[in-house]
Formats: C-alpha cells, structure tokens, sequence
C-alpha cells in the first residue's frame, strides 16, 4: 500500500513538489519564529540565572545603563544583619573598539553588544561570593585594586579584535591595556568588557557618589527574596530584585510573545493544511477512474481511503522533514547574521515533523472518503 | 454435473436519467456455468454492460434475484461484494484501465494488495501468468510504454491473479485493431480453456463471436435470443 502511495506521488512530481513546497514554508515559519521566542528564553533564563544576589536599581529605571544609585546606600545596605557585601557597578555600552563602531565588528563576531561593566575589583574580586568568578579567567588575571586603565576582556571580544594580555585596546576613544580574558561560554557575558570602577565613572560622565547599580550579596543565599522587600521598604528611590524575580518578570513577558508567535505559526500551518487538502483534492478527482478500477477489482472502501490517507500522510511526513531541514539550517545561517539568539530544540523539532504528519493526515480524510465512496461504474464510465 | 457459477432470474433494472426513469433491463433470466466461455452481444444501449456490471457485484438489480454460486447477491453489504469482487471475479474493461503511476507487474499484482498477499508470491504468480499472455519481456514497463493491445493483456493478466472463478469482459477489444482484437480473444480462449475459468464478454462486434460456447443476444433490456 506504501508503495503505491509513493508511486503515485512521484508520478506526478510537479504538484507532489508544490504541495512540498507549501508544507515546508509553513514548517520553516513555524521553526524560524518558535526557535527565536525558545533562543531567547534561554538566554534569558541562562544570564538570570547566573545572577546572584539582588541587584538595586534606581526605582523604574529601563536597564542599568540608565539607573544612577547614591553610593551612600551601600553603608546603609550593609548595616543589615543578613547582608554580607554590596558591590557598585558601572554600565556602559562600548559604542567603539579600536576606534571602529562595535555594531559592525559585532556583526562579524557573530553578535551581541559589547557592554563596559566598570567594578571594584577589591570588592568583587577578593569575596570570591560574587557574581564575577575568578576561575573563568582564562588567560591573565582578574582586576585589582592597584589597576588604572586596566581591562579584562570577554572572549569574543578578544576573540573578535585579536587580543590577548598584554595588548592595547581602545574603548570609546581611551587606551586600555588588557590584562585578563575571560570565558564564561554564555554569549552575553563573553561580551563584557570589565574596568575599574572610577574610569567607567570618567568614561561615562558618572558622578563620583554614584554607580549604576548595586548588587548586594547574603550571608545565606536564601535570603534574597525577603532582602530584597526590605531594601525596598527601608530605601527610597530604588527597586530590588532578584535573579528569580527578574526571571518571572521576564517570562511572563515572554508567554504573550510565545502566544503571538503561536498564533502566527498557527496560521502558516494552517495554509500548509490547506495546501495538502487542495493538492489531495485535485489528485483524487484527476484519478476517479483508477479509484473505479480498484473498487470494481475488489478494493474496499477502507482500502482505497488506506491508500489516498498514505499518500497525503507521505507529503506531511516528507514534508515536515524538509521544513525541519531548510528550518534548521536557515536558522543556522541566521543566528550569526542576524546576531539574535535562536534555537532549534529537540521538542521543536518533533513538533515541527509531527505537526506537518498531522496536517497530511487532517488534509487527506476529505478527499479519501471523496474517493473511496465513489460508485465504481459511474467513476469507470466518466472518470 | 455442470456446476452452475451464475443465475439471473427475471432481473429488471432501472436508472433515473435526469428526470426520467429507464428500464434498462426489463426481465432478463441467464444462467452461465463453470467453464463457459459466453459472450453477450446487442447494440449500444440495449442494457447488455448493466447485465455485466449486475454479474459482477458491482451493482445489485431493482427486481428479480442473481445468485452467484447459489448465494443471493442483493442481500449482500458493499463490504462482502467487495470480498466477491477481490476473490471470486476478475474484470477487464474496454479501456485496458491500467494505472499509468505502476508497472505492469505491479498493476497484474494490485489486486492481491489489500488481500496482504506476500509480495514475492504475487511477483512469481504474475510473472507466470505474463509469461503466458506473451508478456514475458515487459514486465518493468509502464502502461505508457505498451501498444494498445499489450496493454490489454496486462489487464487480462490482472483479472486472472486472483485465481478468480468468473472473469466479466467488457467490450475488451473496444480499442484495437481487429488483429489485435483477434488474438486478444485467443488469448481468453487459451486461458478458459487452460484453466477452466467462466468467461462472460459483452461486445457488439459479432466478428468474434464464433468462439463462444453461449451467446445471449440482448436488444432494449431483453434477451432475444
């Protein structure tokens, strides 16, 4: 039965082909745009958390690059039995490396922005509790406090300039010498470049009383969540969140993005459905006579529905694959091009593929029970 | 004693055509037996290929009662007629009705497929048969590639894989030369006489109709003779 289901499709490889096509653009859409919501919800989830502590913020402010914090807070922060050390950071976006624009050198790195995080190395470095692990220095060392313009950069970064410890670097207009790379695998954090707190405050126009954000660590991690009510009760003007409340923040964005992107992908598979039916239809209706001949020659009913649902489930089963394939690779060539985190998930993948066999199987019923309910002389006489 | 394989006892069919009804058999009794090679012949429209289709199981009668092998087939589901069909009956039509998309083994072997008859039984059992029908050289080749009159003895071919009991003919020279319309009837003749199979042929060339063993002459729905 299989084979003459695949018999008939090659027999008429133009339509088979189109029908294909159909099926795997609606694959390839469903593929490109839930591997872009599923990318980013990894990243998401893999930077939130790495994040340790709670991170305070000037209150409502969009990104730590936008936020101003009163340095004076940390003294109050750290007089709270619970807290073990706060640490000020410095955000700023490295708009130019060696004098070009980052954007385009990103581009070809394959992504991502290049962020200056200006740090206390003392603060940061020497607790060995905060969120910047030492042992991820791959190649020199980590800042300290003796260092002026000073910098350890993240791999691809170096990676993308060709750096290594000892060379010069030239971040928005000022020469650094770098002193450590780092490797965290994560593509975000393999983006940052680290400097001392006091530069990123020069390079950044930052008063010397302020930072950008502060992020306080426990004495026992689990009290995150009720230091961070208390900060917010006790100090005015900041917000303070951690990693797990950034988390569900963030994902509850990304669930009416997901049903967005759902919806969207809903009705490519729809057409692709449509498009099964519609190739279905015609290649019954074109092969009435052969449906007549096999019923005269003792084919039942069930049979020849068996037959036309094989065939429709071939084209959704074949092409689902192809729309998995063409899905996966463009995808592949996108990332770096496009620089946006997207990824083709084994669960995607089985969706995509069971999701287009499905459809073949939906499309086909119509023009199967069409076909196998003919009356077999009339289909003879005038197929 | 001759066994009977077919009985039509005052059969009447009619059709709606449109707003009228035609009485297209008006009261026809026939009864064929194993091994003969009967051929019904009659003008076009004179009701002969409703008989056929009748004797097939392919269509059950208005009134009166057709048994095959004694069984009454009007009291038959679609679903048992379609056993009989795929079992006991082979069919050849006029327009050889091979499928373009097989080869001309795989069209002699489409009956045995909804049977789960194993492929290399229905493969040896085809190719004997083709080899016997002078089709030993074209077994791989699509209908395309065959002449009219090949192409019919693949569909001969096709109605004998089944081992049938009865093979029904519908105006099988319809579309050849009579050349080829001649040695296609040897052909049939060779194999009712070789395995003593019912052959029922319905055509209006009376050209080859000296072969037969019966002849039912059928004009407006009877049988005159």
């Amino acid at each position: 039965m299989w084979k003459i289901a695949f018999r008939n499709l090659l027999s008429k490889k133009t339509r088979t082909l189109l029908a294909l096509m159909g099926l795997v653009i609606a694959v390839v859409g469903v593929v490109g745009l839930i591997s872009i919501s599923d990318g980013i919800k990894n990243m998401v989830n893999e930077s939130l958390g790495k994040l340790q502590g709670v991170q305070v913020l000037q209150k409502d402010s969009l990104s730590p690059m936008l936020s101003r914090v009163d340095m004076k807070i940390i003294k109050e922060i750290e007089s709270f039995p619970e807290v073990d050390i706060v640490t000020p950071r410095v955000f700023g976006i490295a708009s130019s490396i060696d004098g070009k624009a980052f954007l385009s050198g990103g581009m070809s790195m394959g992504g991502g922005i290049g962020e200056i995080i200006g740090i206390d190395p003392v603060k940061e470095g020497a607790s060995g509790k905060t969120g910047f692990d030492t042992s991820q220095i791959t190649q020199g060392r980590f800042l300290k406090s003796s260092d002026t313009y000073s910098a350890v950069l993240g791999k691809k970064i170096a990676d993308g300039y060709k750096k290594s410890v000892g060379s010069v670097v030239e971040l928005n207009g000022i020469r650094f010498k770098v002193v450590g790379i780092w490797t965290t695998g994560s593509s975000s954090t393999d983006n940052m470049i680290l400097i001392p707190i006091d530069i990123a405050r020069k390079m950044f126009s930052i008063e010397s009383d302020k930072a950008s954000m502060l992020t306080v660590y426990t004495k026992d991690p689990g009290a995150v969540e009720s230091i961070s009510k208390k900060i917010e009760l006790r100090i005015d003007n900041v917000d303070a969140k951690s990693g797990s409340e950034y988390a569900a923040d963030v994902s509850s964005v990304f669930g009416s993005l997901d049903i967005f992107f759902w919806a969207i992908s809903s009705i490519a598979v729809l057409v692709g459905g449509v498009g099964i039916l519609n190739t279905m239809l015609m290649s019954v209706m074109e092969r009435f006579r052969d449906f007549g001949i096999l019923k005269a020659i003792g084919w039942s009913n069930s049979n020849i529905m068996t037959l036309v649902v094989s065939e429709s489930i071939i084209l959704g089963a074949v092409g689902g694959m192809a729309g998995l394939a063409a899905g996966y690779t463009l995808v592949e060539i996108a990332k770096p091009i496009l620089g946006f985190p997207m990824q083709v998930t084994p669960t995607l993948a089985v969706i995509a593929v069971l999701l287009a066999t499905s459809l073949g199987l939906v499309g086909g019923l119509y023009p199967a029970r069409k076909a196998s309910r003919l009356n077999p002389i009339e289909a003879i006489r005038y197929g | 004693m001759v066994k009977k394989i077919i009985e039509v006892k005052d059969v009447h069919k009619y059709f709606k055509m449109g707003e009228n009804l035609v009485h297209a058999l008006r009261g026809v009794s026939m009864t064929i037996n194993q091994g003969d090679f009967v051929f019904i012949i009659g003008p076009s429209g004179s009701g002969k290929s409703t008989l056929l289709h009748l004797i097939g199981a392919l269509d059950v009668p208005t009134d009166g009662e057709i048994y095959f092998e004694g069984k009454k087939l009007s009291q038959m589901e679609e679903d048992i007629l379609s056993t009989i069909r795929r079992k006991k009956i082979g069919f050849i039509f006029q327009a050889f009705n091979l499928m373009t998309s097989l080869t001309a083994l795989e069209n002699v072997t489409i009956p045995l497929v909804p049977s789960g008859v194993d492929e290399s039984v229905a493969n040896t059992r085809a190719i004997k048969l083709m080899k016997m029908l002078g089709l030993g050289d074209r077994i791989n080749h699509t209908p395309n590639q065959l002449s009219g009159g090949q192409q019919q003895r693949v569909a001969i071919a096709r109605s004998l894989i089944n081992d049938p009991i009865i093979v029904l003919a519908d105006e099988p020279t319809g579309e050849v030369d009579s050349v080829t319309g001649n040695e296609i009837f040897d052909y049939l003749r060779m194999m009712n006489k070789k395995f003593n199979k019912t052959f029922v042929i319905v055509t209006h060339d009376t050209e080859y109709i000296k072969r037969g063993d019966k002849i039912f002459k059928i004009h407006d729905g009877k049988i005159v003779s």
